[in-house]
């Protein structure tokens, strides 16, 4: 299948007709907002079938496609994007490994004032297995980062 | 792949009709079914990734975003095992290519419920 041929939207589609039982993902991101240290740790989740895609390759656009239209958007004068064709016709990525699939997703989803050009010294974004975010919600709106402190070789040393 | 081109579409009579552009503009451009207490997606359409923000407030991201940030939204349902709550779409933090969901419970508290509902109309871009 040559997903190329169609659009972005399009693609989705056709991916689900031909992909019914897709796997659930494994990791997901924490991340804590540093302009706005009093909200709670946010997480983002891929859902099965983006995921899907991602690991299957040649579906999604680079990650850049992204970066364009938000920066059309954040112009003062924005009104409608006429720059969609860029998710449609740039050539697709190749398959990514799950790792490197929520990477994607971070620079894709993410605010890029969390993953990009923080200074300060606290761990404010992190890639976790699933299976550790609680599923008690008790407390859910006081949640954060657990931070590790590490020796000099990198090892959790609390 | 081949495509209709056709002003309306009608039933094999011809006595109901809607123009083409009712279907186009009808048609849900993404949807998705979501807990919002584990929290996972379960079913999606055009939904790349979904975030938690806290209790209550949940922001899905499109795989492929709209043109508009107002011209577009959708309905968005809400239960927790036993009984109903409400939910929205925000007035803030809209974007193209993401929308954040509001879930409250039926006494009207912000809430994580287990099944969640949302589809959203527009063009996209």
């Amino acid at each position: 299948m040559n997903y190329n041929e169609y659009r972005l939207w399009e693609r989705e589609l056709i991916f689900k007709q031909l992909n019914k039982d897709l796997p659930e993902p494994k990791y997901a991101i924490v991340w804590e907002d540093p302009s706005e240290p009093d909200e709670p740790l946010r997480i983002t989740v891929p859902s099965p079938t983006w995921l899907a895609m991602a690991l299957h390759g040649d579906i999604l656009p680079p990650v850049e496609v992204y970066w364009e239209l938000k920066k059309d958007e954040a112009k003062p004068d924005f009104k409608y994007h006429t720059k969609g064709y860029l998710l449609h016709d740039t050539p697709p990525i190749p398959a990514m490994t799950e790792e490197q699939a929520m990477e994607y997703l971070i620079q894709k989803d993410i605010p890029p004032h969390v993953w990009y050009g923080y200074n300060g010294n606290r761990k404010i974004i992190k890639i976790v297995p699933r299976n550790l975010i609680p599923t008690n919600r008790e407390f859910r709106n006081a949640w954060r980062i657990k931070q590790d402190v590490e020796d000099d070789n990198g090892t959790v040393i609390n | 792949m081949s495509t209709i081109r056709a002003d309306n579409f009608s039933d094999r009579v011809g006595t109901k009709t809607v123009p083409a552009s009712a279907v186009t503009e009808g048609t849900a451009k993404a949807w998705g079914t979501f807990n919002a207490v584990t929290p996972a997606i379960l079913s999606s359409y055009n939904v790349a990734s979904l975030t938690d923000n806290g209790t209550g407030f949940f922001t899905p991201n499109w795989t492929n975003g709209f043109t508009s940030i107002t011209a577009y939204g959708g309905p968005v349902s809400t239960s927790g095992l036993t009984s109903a709550g409400f939910g929205g779409f925000t007035g803030n933090n809209r974007a193209t290519g993401s929308l954040r969901i509001s879930l409250r419970s039926g006494a009207n508290a912000a809430s994580d419920n287990n099944q969640n509902d949302f589809s959203v109309f527009g063009e996209l871009a």
